[in-house]
């Protein structure tokens, strides 16, 4: 009962996949070519090579980044669209991390973004020069017009996954809330049983996270459901912005 | 396992910059995270278990002392008090990769079973630094850094402790 022997990420991707009909697809640990990436509407596709991702231009305005594809072992072919991800409020089956029952949280697990996986502090509000070019902290730090110096990162998660007494909990209707490039708080945002959070909450290391409001049940394997929209404005730094999505938990 | 055997095996930690835990209990028996038991079920030898073997065979309650073992040195607790002695790791998973990235280790000694008040000595594995006395409460457990998030209410039941 120490560590979880299985603790992963599920996308929901696919051709034909939507909110009521999912298909969930791992990120398997230590494998190559596992990616998501992000572009603009209609410019991804299943069979592009990393290197030739297309790049999607910093706007004018703050704004979503519209459309994400899961990679998933391949790095030219097998691409799958994630089509409940549009950057918008308006789905509820799009990602979970999902956890075996050989492990037991001795706390409530949070979920957020970092810099990278040095796990570093954010810095709000602050952009790498434009001389150096972005990284991760470019989505994390935010910027000040941009997004009041919250992460460009949004998410919500649905209730406690499982709850004390080892019921899992599933949404069914949209994650709906209030999501705007400003949305966030500081430290801890704490979904209800059985409910999204009221309004998205920023993933900024941990500055601004979002954690379970119980500890789930011990020795029971679970889904935590959460959505995501990724915004760019004209105070980003750009470049190739690779953050780290990450679940930061306690076991004996 | 043999004292050449966890020789070895606390050196290879250390050399990580890691840390481990190690118990006595009243019998004046020690074990150590880097100890591993007979599974009669896998038919095979696993690591000895915080949670499974001494909090589920109920050793914790005899619990003496607890020490936490780092590169920078041994911290130790006495534990007279029954259901006193606590132990947990803490670090996170890269949800792209799935890589396990280990931050810190945490033993402790409750100090008062009414407020939850209790006494931890923390290995950062992420800034390699050794604190060897920080008051928190185990019912809502504090930031132990400042860039750190407040931990909240531990599982008792898991880490072997009773109010």
């Amino acid at each position: 009962m120490a560590d979880f022997t299985t603790l992963k990420l599920q996308v929901n991707a696919g051709v034909a996949v939507t909110d009521a009909s999912p298909t969930w697809n791992d990120f398997l640990f230590g494998t190559a070519n596992y990616e998501m990436r992000l572009c603009g509407s209609g410019a991804g596709a299943g069979n592009i090579a990393s290197a030739n991702w297309p790049s999607f231009l910093r706007p004018a305005a703050v704004g979503v980044i519209p459309e994400m594809w899961a990679y998933l072992g391949s790095d030219n072919s097998g691409g799958l669209q994630m089509k409940t991800y549009d950057g918008t409020s308006a789905h509820y089956m799009q990602a979970r991390v999902s956890w075996d029952a050989l492990g037991n949280f001795a706390s409530a697990p949070i979920l957020s973004a970092w810099k990278d996986n040095t796990l570093p502090a954010a810095s709000p509000g602050t952009q790498p020069s434009p001389t150096v070019g972005g990284d991760g902290s470019s989505f994390v730090n935010g910027q000040v017009t941009d997004t009041g110096s919250t992460s460009y990162i949004k998410a919500n998660a649905f209730g406690y996954g499982v709850d004390t007494g080892g019921v899992q909990q599933t949404p069914a209707s949209n994650a709906a809330g209030t999501l705007i490039a400003t949305s966030g708080t500081a430290g801890a945002a704490n979904p209800g049983t059985g409910a999204w959070l009221a309004t998205w909450q920023s993933l900024q290391a941990l500055t601004q996270y979002i954690q379970d409001g119980v500890i789930p049940k011990t020795l029971t394997a679970g889904f935590w459901y959460f959505v995501m929209a990724y915004y760019t404005g004209p105070g980003m730094t750009g470049g190739t912005l690779l953050p780290v999505l990450g679940m930061q938990y306690s076991w004996t | 396992m043999d004292v050449i055997m966890h020789l070895f095996a606390a050196t290879q930690i250390l050399r990580k910059g890691q840390s481990y835990w190690k118990v006595q209990l009243r019998s004046g028996k020690t074990y150590s995270e880097l100890d591993t038991v007979l599974d009669l079920r896998q038919g095979k030898s696993v690591p000895l278990d915080w949670t499974r073997d001494l909090v589920g065979s109920g050793d914790c309650a005899t619990i003496t002392h607890i020490w936490l073992c780092t590169p920078q040195g041994e911290v130790c607790f006495e534990t007279p008090e029954p259901y006193s002695a606590l132990q947990f790791k803490r670090g996170t998973a890269n949800l792209w990769t799935g890589e396990r990235i280990l931050e810190a280790q945490f033993i402790g000694r409750l100090e008062d079973k009414v407020t939850g008040r209790a006494t931890f000595a923390i290995w950062d594995v992420k800034r390699q630094q050794l604190t060897e006395a920080w008051m928190s409460y185990v019912q809502d457990m504090g930031a132990w850094h400042p860039d750190e998030a407040r931990i909240g209410p531990l599982n008792l039941e898991v880490i072997g402790v009773r109010l």
